[in-house]
């Protein structure tokens, strides 16, 4: 559906795109996950056609849109704050972008009800957005873009505004609302937990290049650089010399310069028999789990992450062994740590 | 840089539409505010620039005059005065402003808005009828009450010309405060009380300096118009009264002498900016805090 | 009052008594002098309306019975009558014309990408920074110069200078405010340009435009400072007209002329508060 390939984007002598390459499949919900100033606005907005890539091509539907401005496209966009007309009711707004098709009355009419039933806004129709709430302002949003049916949904950053207990159920009821009208979506976020509750397939982005782009379970246990691995869960990536020490692990290495322990797979106490010595020097309870900072004797300091269930807590300072709990879920990387 | 440079005006979209404004101040403004210099160096005779008529007749006859340094004098102690006159009635309002509640604030603002929006000689014809001989407010007050017999001389006086200025001016004061004092961080007075210091000093060590760069724009804006204002002096200060301002007036509409005229508007713009400039120097003084420190 | 909201923890000791008397004086003094500017600004204009209506010949205070007869008065001269209408059809030139340039010009000093453009907006609200009498006395002397009369046209001309700045900046501060993810929202949901500058752009800044004509309005019919300079002898403005009458005429007329001016004050005033607010107008 969406097919964009070695795009580029210069603001001045900033280089901000670069051979960003990104393909989605019709009715595939896809978000794009990075750092502060990354790029992700940039593509999205690329894709959107508010902006124009400096060189790369991009395709909506086997159309070449590269150079076609955002009102020729049949992109929906939803805007960080919504961007919904402070002027215009909430009908108003969902009925714009059929007005400017000059779309019959009648039409009109029925098509907006169809698209505040869908996100639940019948009785909100009258009224102005000052007056919603976050989560409503953003169904409003939503219910504009889409009773357009356009090929392709765009969202930056739509649920910042959003406070975090309400932001987690619009993620799901979101995500359940773009599957009912099989949409294909693009999303933006820096949140790794907003990425893996709406995406089908995540791309992590650093400093303008698309560093990874696959499913998140993907993602998550076969990371192709040590930042993809550190952005999605905290890992601990070891060198070398300091992956060497725990046995098992080694042969995964297989000769490679780092690699990879999840916090969840590294155990303390335990069997000394593959184990590291190591001193605690933080803790802390995350609620299902006690999260701890263990030092080794060569200063490496490891992340673990132990389940409560039975575990006695360790105190900082607190003398422990420290091994791989499944050393074939560690991964391999061949770049430097 | 010149890359740079070209790359931006590649860029440059959006000229056009200030295109009309441009071309029109610099028909309208900037070749006027030019001929008005011009004619502070040129000999003019029945309204007709001579030949090869520069001259620096004008500059020298005016600074050598003892008239225009009084005159001068005059037009700098009246602005100052007023200008503190009205920093000192605003300053109080603009406080009791950013200390009030919804509908005290609107009537503040009312207050301060409507005067500003009323033509400055109706609002200068008040003041005759408030000062003015036998019948004005004060006077018939004073002898109704029997406090006075004989009324009290108070138009044509540099009394009445003050306080005409202050009352003009006094929005154009207050507004400026108001914005920064109600824009103020109201955590540093609390810091301040916490530590123990007195209500008052708060007010004066924390909440007046703090509130410097809105002082700076409000002395700046009404010292500017106290010293160039030549209707409130010919109507409140009588007809022996003269400011620099009132003798531009003079020379260019009553006596027709262009030239001196002309040369009395610039040194009055001139002096204007210079005594702008010191309120500003003076403020960045005052401001030394707020220079951000540039860290590379 | 400060200590409503912010309870303050005293120093362990709390100030001396002494101080706390300090305090009280200090802010009876500020408060004293707030009323008196309250005072200052609302007294003289309550006074001439009372004035206005007094059935005396000749100006007292307080009033005597009460009379529309100085307003029945104002009407039936006609110089007065006339002058009012060439004051009305100057402003509303000079309205029209200092919006058509302000407005585009304000458009072009936010959203425009050009080298020079501080100095431009800085260009475009100077005549802002010379003073009204100096903008005329400029006019008079460069009509002068290529032989152009004193007249409604040159009136109107110096008013547009001395406005202009006005209006572009009220213009500018609402463009300032305005999100321009509101226009790209339009184009992605299929609008034209056109159509965006329209319904959006322009629908928003509205507001400005109306408080901005208003302002312009009341400052060109008011000015003198240009008009003294600039207008024609033959048709003066109303601002004149009065200039002379505040002067030479003792008649309680004055008074009723400058109360209806005080009431068009209202009205723009009303106009602005309605469109801006008066906060962002004190700004
Ligand atoms: N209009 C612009 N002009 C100049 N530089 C820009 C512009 N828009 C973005 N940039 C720069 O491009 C880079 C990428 O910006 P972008 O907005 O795409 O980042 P982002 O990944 O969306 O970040 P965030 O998570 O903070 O929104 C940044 O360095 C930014 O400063
Ligand atoms: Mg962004």
């Amino acid at each position: 559906m969406i097919d964009a390939q070695g795009i580029n984007k210069f603001f001045g002598a900033n280089h901000v795109l670069r051979d960003c390459d990104l393909t989605v499949e019709g009715g595939e919900v896809v978000t794009l996950l990075g750092a502060s100033g990354c790029g992700k606005t940039t593509l999205l907005r690329c894709i959107a056609g508010f902006e124009t890539p400096d060189a790369g091509t991009l395709t909506l539907a086997g159309q070449d849109v590269t150079r076609l401005p955002p009102n020729q496209r049949d992109v929906g966009f939803v805007f960080q704050n919504y961007a919904l007309f402070p002027h215009m009711s909430v009908e108003e707004n969902v009925a714009y972008g059929l007005k400017a098709r000059k779309a019959p009355a009648d039409q009109i009419k029925r098509e907006v009800a169809d698209a505040l039933d869908l996100v639940s806004l019948t009785d909100f129709a009258r009224r102005f957005p000052n007056s919603l709430s976050g989560g409503q302002q953003q169904r409003v949003a939503l219910a504009r873009s889409l009773i357009l049916q356009p090929k392709v949904l765009l969202m930056d950053e739509a649920f910042n505004a959003l406070d975090a207990k309400l932001r987690g159920a619009m993620q799901v009821e979101l995500r359940k609302i773009v599957k009912r009208v099989g949409i294909t979506a693009v999303c933006v976020t820096h949140d790794q937990s907003e990425a893996l509750t709406i995406s089908d397939r995540i791309a992590v982005m650093a400093e303008g290049r698309i560093e990874q782009f696959a499913a998140p379970a993907q993602i998550y246990d076969n990371p192709t650089s040590a930042f993809v691995a550190d952005f999605i869960g905290a890992a601990n990536i070891l060198t070398r010399d300091a992956a060497a020490r725990f046995s098992h692990a080694a042969k995964t290495l297989n000769g490679n310069a780092a690699l990879v322990i999840r916090p969840e797979n590294v155990m303390l106490g335990g069997t000394p028999d593959d184990g590291v010595a190591g001193k605690v020097v933080f803790a802390r309870l995350t609620g299902p789990a006690m999260e701890y900072e263990v030092a080794l004797a060569d200063g490496t300091v490891l992340r673990a992450l132990v389940d409560r269930d039975g575990h006695v807590p360790l105190a900082v300072g607190a003398d422990t062994q420290v091994a791989i709990r499944n050393p074939d879920a560690c991964v391999a990387l061949p770049g430097a740590a | 840089m010149t890359e740079a440079f070209w790359t931006r005006f590649r860029d440059g979209r959006g000229v056009w539409p200030a295109v009309p404004a441009f071309v029109f101040l610099a028909i309208f403004f900037i070749a006027p505010m030019g001929v008005l210099f011009s004619f502070g160096f040129t000999e003019i005779e029945r309204g007709q620039v001579q030949e090869n008529g520069f001259t620096l007749r004008y500059l020298t006859d005016t600074l050598s005059d003892d008239l225009f340094w009084w005159v001068w004098w005059k037009s700098f102690y009246i602005g100052t005065l007023s200008t503190l006159l009205c920093f000192l009635l605003a300053y109080p309002l603009a406080y009791l402003y950013s200390e009030s509640g919804r509908r005290m604030r609107l009537l503040i603002l009312v207050l301060t808005i409507s005067p500003l929006l009323t033509s400055a000689i109706v609002r200068t014809y008040a003041w005759l009828v408030i000062l003015g001989g036998r019948r004005g407010v004060i006077n018939s007050t004073l002898i109704e009450l029997g406090l006075i017999e004989r009324p009290f001389r108070m138009l044509n006086t540099d009394f009445a010309v003050i306080i005409g200025m202050t009352q003009v001016h006094l929005p154009f004061m207050v507004l400026p405060l108001i914005t920064v004092l109600a824009a103020r961080d109201r955590n540093m007075e609390a810091a301040s009380l916490g530590m123990g210091a007195s209500r008052l000093s708060t007010f004066f060590r924390i909440v007046v300096p703090l509130s410097m760069p809105g002082i700076v724009a409000g002395l700046t804006i009404v010292f500017a118009l106290s010293y160039t204002n030549f209707i409130i002096p010919q109507l409140l200060g009588g007809g022996g009264f003269t400011t620099l301002a009132v003798q531009v007036y003079e020379q260019i509409v009553v006596i027709l002498d262009w030239s001196k005229g002309a040369m009395l508007a610039l040194l009055l713009l001139g002096s204007c900016f210079v005594f702008i400039l010191m309120i500003g120097l003076a403020g960045n003084r005052v401001m030394r805090w707020s220079v951000k420190e540039t860290v590379e | 009052m400060m200590d409503a909201d912010v309870a303050p923890a005293r120093g362990a000791r709390g100030p001396a008594l002494a101080s706390v008397w300090a305090d009280r004086l200090g802010f009876f003094v500020i408060w004293t002098l707030a009323g008196f500017a309250l005072l200052l600004l609302i007294a003289p204009s309550l006074i001439v309306v009372m004035i206005s209506f007094t059935e005396t010949a000749y100006i007292t205070f307080p009033p005597q019975g009460f009379t529309f007869e100085w307003y029945a008065d104002l009407f039936s001269r006609q110089q007065i009558v006339e002058s009012a209408v060439t004051s009305l059809r100057i402003s509303l030139w000079s309205t029209t014309i200092a919006l058509l340039l302000a407005v585009p010009a304000a458009f072009s000093l936010v959203r425009g990408r050009y080298p020079g453009k501080t100095f431009a907006g800085a260009l475009i609200v100077a005549p802002q920074m010379i003073p009204g009498m100096v903008i005329g006395v400029a006019l008079l002397f460069f009509g002068a110069y290529i032989s152009f009369r004193q007249s409604d046209l040159m009136l109107v001309l110096g008013l547009t200078v001395f406005c202009l700045p006005f209006a572009v900046r009220l213009v500018m501060a609402q463009l300032q405010l305005l999100n321009p993810a509101l226009e790209e929202a339009s184009l992605s949901l299929g609008a034209t340009k056109k159509r965006t500058f329209v319904q959006i752009t322009l629908r928003q800044i509205v507001p400005a435009i109306v408080a901005g004509a208003a302002f312009v309005f009341i400052e060109s019919f008011d000015n003198l400072t240009v008009a003294l300079f600039t207008a024609s002898p033959r048709a003066r403005p109303l601002a004149v007209e009065l200039y002379n009458l505040v002067q030479f005429d003792s008649s309680p007329m004055v008074a009723a002329l400058s109360s209806l001016e005080i009431l068009l004050a209202f009205v723009v005033m009303l106009v602005l508060g309605r469109t801006i607010g008066l906060e962002r107008l004190a700004k």
